[in-house]
């Protein structure tokens, strides 16, 4: 989110290429995860409980496997700061993605009440106000100096 | 039937009647206009992290008072928190005997507890090496941000004991069961939070 503002001047031109690839990358992601269809077997039978446990099994290994990528990345320095920093964040919306998929149980394809609204609404907002914040008052910071 | 079962987001129970069902509906939309209200208020502290990210006035920096090691951990507890409450849930959802969701709860609120100590201790650590909310604006929006997720996870572990006594006195009850839902979703968005706190703050100020 904060991206290029450690104070250090980064080279912008491969930061903003990494984090291109990474939103591509996520919403690559996002979107398989958000339109396969929710399991959702008869009700009550022992196969709808084991489909229940599943999801949570493959949310909690997919999580773990995107926890340790994102810190093994910074725990063993190989790429610029600037890449590893664009590489974190890109994991961590995957991983958001993955929980709100397979924990929180939201897919686009059959919530049929507002809820999902809601959501989307909020992410905007939560997007508009972050990003303003940082781009006015870091811009205010970097004409100050 | 099934595709009609998903009416709102959150794991649904089975087994229970229509009108259950609608009420469990309009309680989790509720829950959700909150837990959006508080991703609201958490991503303008994050911004407020940003933005005050360069302004350390030479105090100490995340890097200079903190180990990957302890929140590498943390991560850990918290993410196996969020599972084993899963599995209460699903508990919950196929009517597993009460003994099994309670212990599944019990674990979550010992993960939970672990978690906290843990984060206590990192505070205790940065406090001793100079690093307080007040020593620069870096440190007091670090302060105001991550607190305020254990925070969440404090009152969370006091209302998964709540729901354990609640089950242990009136059974799981509809009442129970939405009550029990809707402590799941706040438990799986605080995991969620923590992902944006471990990656902003603590990665991002590790990052060598």
């Amino acid at each position: 989110m904060s991206g290029p503002s450690n104070g250090r001047p980064t080279k912008t031109r491969p930061l903003t290429a990494v984090l291109g690839l990474a939103v591509v990358f996520s919403s690559a992601v996002l979107a398989t995860l958000f339109l396969s269809p929710v399991a959702e077997p008869m009700r009550g039978s022992d196969d709808s409980r084991r489909a229940d446990i599943r999801t949570y099994v493959i949310g909690y290994l997919l999580a773990l496997m995107l926890t340790g990528a994102a810190f093994a990345i910074v725990y063993w320095p190989t790429l610029a700061s600037a890449t590893t920093l664009a590489v974190v964040l890109g994991l961590a919306l995957v991983q958001m993605a993955v929980h709100f998929r397979f924990f929180l149980h939201i897919s686009l394809g059959k919530s049929s009440r507002e809820d999902l609204q809601l959501i989307l609404f909020s992410a905007l907002i939560v997007i508009l106000m972050v990003s303003g914040t940082l781009v006015v008052l870091l811009n205010l910071r970097a004409r100050m100096m | 039937m099934s595709a009609n079962e998903m009416k709102h987001p959150g794991l649904n129970p089975v087994g229970v009647d229509e009108r259950t069902r609608e009420q469990a509906g309009g309680a989790v939309f509720g829950f959700w206009v909150f837990l959006m209200s508080d991703a609201v208020l958490f991503a303008l502290l994050f911004a407020t992290y940003g933005v005050m990210l360069p302004a350390t006035v030479g105090g100490p920096t995340l890097a200079s008072v903190y180990k990957i090691l302890p929140v590498f951990l943390e991560t850990l507890i918290l993410l196996s928190s969020s599972f084993t409450f899963g599995m209460a849930s699903v508990a919950l959802r196929h009517s597993a005997p009460r003994a099994q969701l309670l212990g599944w709860m019990g674990v979550t609120l010992a993960l939970g507890l672990a978690f906290l100590g843990m984060e206590l201790h990192d505070f205790a650590t940065m406090f001793g090496n100079g690093a307080y909310p007040t020593r620069s604006g870096y440190l007091s929006s670090f302060f105001a941000l991550v607190p305020l997720h254990g925070l969440h996870v404090f009152f969370g572990c006091i209302w998964i004991v709540v729901m354990m006594v609640q089950l242990l006195t009136f059974g799981p009850d509809a009442r129970v069961k939405i009550n029990i839902l809707r402590l799941g979703l706040f438990w799986h968005f605080l995991d969620v939070v923590w992902i944006a706190i471990f990656s902003v703050v603590y990665l991002q100020g590790l990052i060598r």
